[in-house]
């Protein structure tokens, strides 16, 4: 018995050994140099996951640590934010906006450098930030970049498909959500181009914005005698009043929907409309939102036109991060934190979107890899401005020439 | 002669109870939408609409009423909705059993976890809502597990199962076959008379006998079952759904609270379960009102259609809170009785 127990002992403590040793030797495994926090509110969307396996993928290869945190406020960002600096955290990524200001200072107070990778901090918050050294900046869509993303699909729609009747889903434009009212003024902006199109008297962009924001469009404000706008829903309640609405919409002849966010739930609710009502026929559906797997499948409906953020868009990010920690810290000539725009991808066929899908994932290698990354580390910022500022096309071009 | 005369005034009150605030929503909506320059039935489609909202609201109404009526507030309404909703869609797809199969798995699948529900109530003794808060995390996570972290669940190219969701025949018999089954069970069965004698007396109930811990466990069983039927014709409605968590799907009961308010009123003149589906129809007409007047009225929002939405359902709870002080003040009883008394006083004078 006392052998039996003594026997036991020796198994256990070397199983313990043997356990420390692989947990010791899998944190060595994965710990790099550089460790960067995430906050975000989002952990649930095809992007938002697009993102994690990339960032991931790009620690392995980079040997850097990265770990994400769901926040659902200001409080929890900041708690979050010492909790990554209490375990030696030297960079962390604000996905979420609740307020960048306080977020930027818990940082800055604990030595931990600032990237916002999805959005820009406001004008008056970028003037109290721009001179924090922790404050690396932002690379995201500007507002430039979206008002462009909802030219760019009006005017496809009108020169491409030859439609002329809209519905048109404006998200939060109604709440004063700025990427989707500057959508909705591109869409507008391009339609007013015609002689014979306004909108509330108004044509240009500047002009446009005040009469959306806030208020949502009011087709009965759209004059034009080449286009019509037949109907528009916003708010993201996708119950009976919407559904009645896009029906409407649909029967009064508005078949090509532009929508500025939700693409693919519109596209299934326009789908099902239109094989449910015999009325109801050549129904196409366009939307801003992400280049990802959950799109693909939209395109066998009524979906033509995705435009959106893809999987490498957290490249630019993570250049900052590196370049920084590194001591070559990417910054304006003024030598003030970064605010750089992001440009999106557009696919108009299915074909066109898993071709992207397949030159940006992890399985098959990414577009902005770690060779293209390590081009860009410690560089100027006008190489890294081409980082940002790719297309589709010029991306491609990007990894071809520093994956030779 | 007298007795008959009390009799048809009885049954013209309740004819009119029962038929008030249908009419009335009916009626009101109807103006509303040709003052905006549109009509509450506008097309056809305005019916498919109508009747596919109906049968959803009925089975949620339903599913809901068993417990609050009782005093449980189930949170995890919304969260079995959605993962009876989501099992059916991925099996009845992947299978090729259709709409009708999705919504009988979605149901046979919530109402296993509505069972589970129970159990931990009766097991914990903890309040409902504690249970539903629980349940709704637990259910979200199974959710998130089952479609791969949340991906879009959706039926391709497959237009059947909206087209099954706006096929008024259809969703008629879901409704007939799901009203017949709440009268027989909670008005015809030995567990609906416990159920009700237990609403009314809990103590007195359980002292004759009723096992309350059985019965609460068959209403939450029950409710799943209308949940996931609800949440399986709601997923058919938007032709597939993407899953969200972290409580998201809390909200989703609240769109019964206004028609099961109207039924506590309706409930006076007929039966409970009838008086739901009068509620419902009620709701709906405001529904569908609120969406041809919002297609005319660019000012009229979501948003603005919420809060008088929530504007009606305030009003209605105080009214039924204050029914008899409400209707003494309308018929000026107060007043009547007290110039009856002065003037009886003045006589005797």
């Amino acid at each position: 018995m006392k052998n039996m127990k003594k026997v036991l002992s020796v198994i256990l403590a070397f199983t313990l050994i043997l356990a420390m040793g692989v947990i010791f030797a899998s944190c060595g495994g994965k710990k790099g140099d550089t460790k960067i926090g995430v906050l975000r509110e989002d952990d649930s969307s095809g992007e938002a996951k697009a993102w994690e396996e990339y960032l991931k993928k790009m620690g392995e290869e980079l040997g850097f640590t990265v770990d994400f945190t769901t926040t659902a406020s200001s409080s929890e960002e900041v708690s979050a934010i010492n909790t990554y600096a209490s375990k030696g955290y030297d960079v962390i990524f604000l996905f979420s906006d609740d307020d960048i200001i306080a977020a930027v200072d818990a940082a800055s107070s604990n030595k931990m450098y600032v990237v916002c990778p999805t959005g820009h901090p406001t004008a008056a918050q970028y003037e109290q930030l721009k001179n924090n050294e922790y404050f690396l900046g932002s690379v995201a869509p500007t507002s430039d970049t979206e008002y462009e993303a909802g030219y760019a699909m009006a005017k496809y729609f009108v020169e491409q498909k030859g439609q002329s009747a809209f519905t048109i889903f404006g998200g939060a434009t109604l709440y004063g959500a700025d990427m989707h009212v500057q959508r909705l003024a591109g869409m507008l902006a391009y339609f007013c181009e015609d002689a014979g199109t306004s909108y509330d008297g108004v044509k240009t962009r500047e002009e446009l914005i005040p009469k959306l924001i806030g208020k949502s469009l009011d087709p009965s404000k759209f004059v034009s005698t080449k286009y019509r706008i037949t109907g528009y829903m916003d708010g993201f309640a996708f119950d009976d009043a919407f559904s009645t609405k896009l029906t409407n919409s649909l029967e009064a002849g508005g078949v090509c929907v532009l929508s500025v966010g939700a693409g693919d739930t519109v596209a299934k609710i326009a789908y099902g409309i239109t094989q449910a009502n015999g009325k109801v026929t050549g129904v196409m559906v366009g939307g801003v939102d992400a280049i990802t797997e959950d799109y693909a499948s939209a395109f066998d409906t009524v979906y033509a036109y995705d435009c959106g953020k893809f999987a490498s868009a957290m490249a630019p990010a993570v250049v900052m991060a590196i370049s920084a920690v590194n001591g070559n810290k990417i910054v304006n000539s003024d030598g003030t934190a970064l605010r750089l725009g992001m440009n999106y991808w557009v696919a108009t066929s299915k074909a066109d979107l898993q071709s992207m899908l397949a030159s940006d994932n992890k399985t098959d290698g990414y577009c902005y890899n770690s060779a293209v990354i390590n081009h860009f580390v410690g560089n100027t910022l006008d190489e890294f401005k081409k980082l940002c500022d790719a297309d589709y096309d010029a991306a491609k071009a990007l990894h071809d020439e520093y994956n030779k | 002669m007298t007795i008959s005369k009390n009799k048809a005034g009885e049954y013209a009150k309740r004819g009119v109870g029962i038929a008030i605030i249908p009419v009335i929503c009916l009626v009101v909506m109807s103006i509303a939408c040709a003052a905006s320059g549109t009509s509450l039935f506008a097309s056809q489609s305005s019916f498919q609409l109508y009747f596919r909202g109906l049968a959803y609201v009925l089975l949620l109404s339903f599913g809901v009423s068993i417990n609050m009526h009782t005093g449980r507030f189930d949170f995890s309404t919304g969260a079995q909705m959605l993962i009876g909703g989501v099992i059916g869609a991925k099996i009845a797809y992947a299978s090729g059993l259709g709409p009708v199969g999705m919504i009988l798995i979605g149901a046979v699948s919530s109402a296993i976890f509505g069972c589970i529900t129970g159990l931990l109530y009766v097991a914990l003794r903890l309040p409902p809502m504690i249970i539903g808060l629980g349940m709704t995390l637990v259910l979200e996570g199974v959710v998130a597990i089952i479609t791969g972290g949340l991906k879009p669940v959706g039926f391709g190219t497959d237009s059947s199962y909206y087209s099954f969701a706006v096929n008024i025949g259809a969703v008629t018999v879901i409704m007939l076959i799901a009203l017949a089954f709440m009268i027989v069970v909670f008005h015809y069965t030995k567990f609906g008379y416990d159920y009700r004698a237990l609403q009314t007396g809990q103590k007195i109930a359980v002292n004759t006998g009723i096992n309350e811990k059985s019965n609460a466990v068959i209403c939450y069983t029950i409710s799943g079952m209308m949940f996931g039927a609800a949440g399986a014709l709601s997923i058919c409605s938007t032709n597939g759904v993407t899953p969200t968590i972290n409580f998201s799907t809390i909200a989703t009961m609240f769109s019964c609270f206004l028609p099961l308010f109207f039924s506590g009123f309706i409930g006076k003149y007929c039966n409970k379960q009838i008086a739901i589906l009068l509620g419902c129809i009620s709701y709906e007409f405001i529904q569908i009102g609120f969406g041809q007047i919002s297609f005319k009225v660019a000012s009229f929002t979501s948003d603005v259609y919420k809060v008088i939405e929530a504007v009606i359902l305030v009003v209605f709870l105080i009214y039924l809170n204050n029914e008899n002080k409400i209707i003494e003040f309308v018929k000026l009883k107060n007043f009547i009785k007290k110039r009856k008394d002065k003037s009886a006083a003045t006589e005797e004078q």
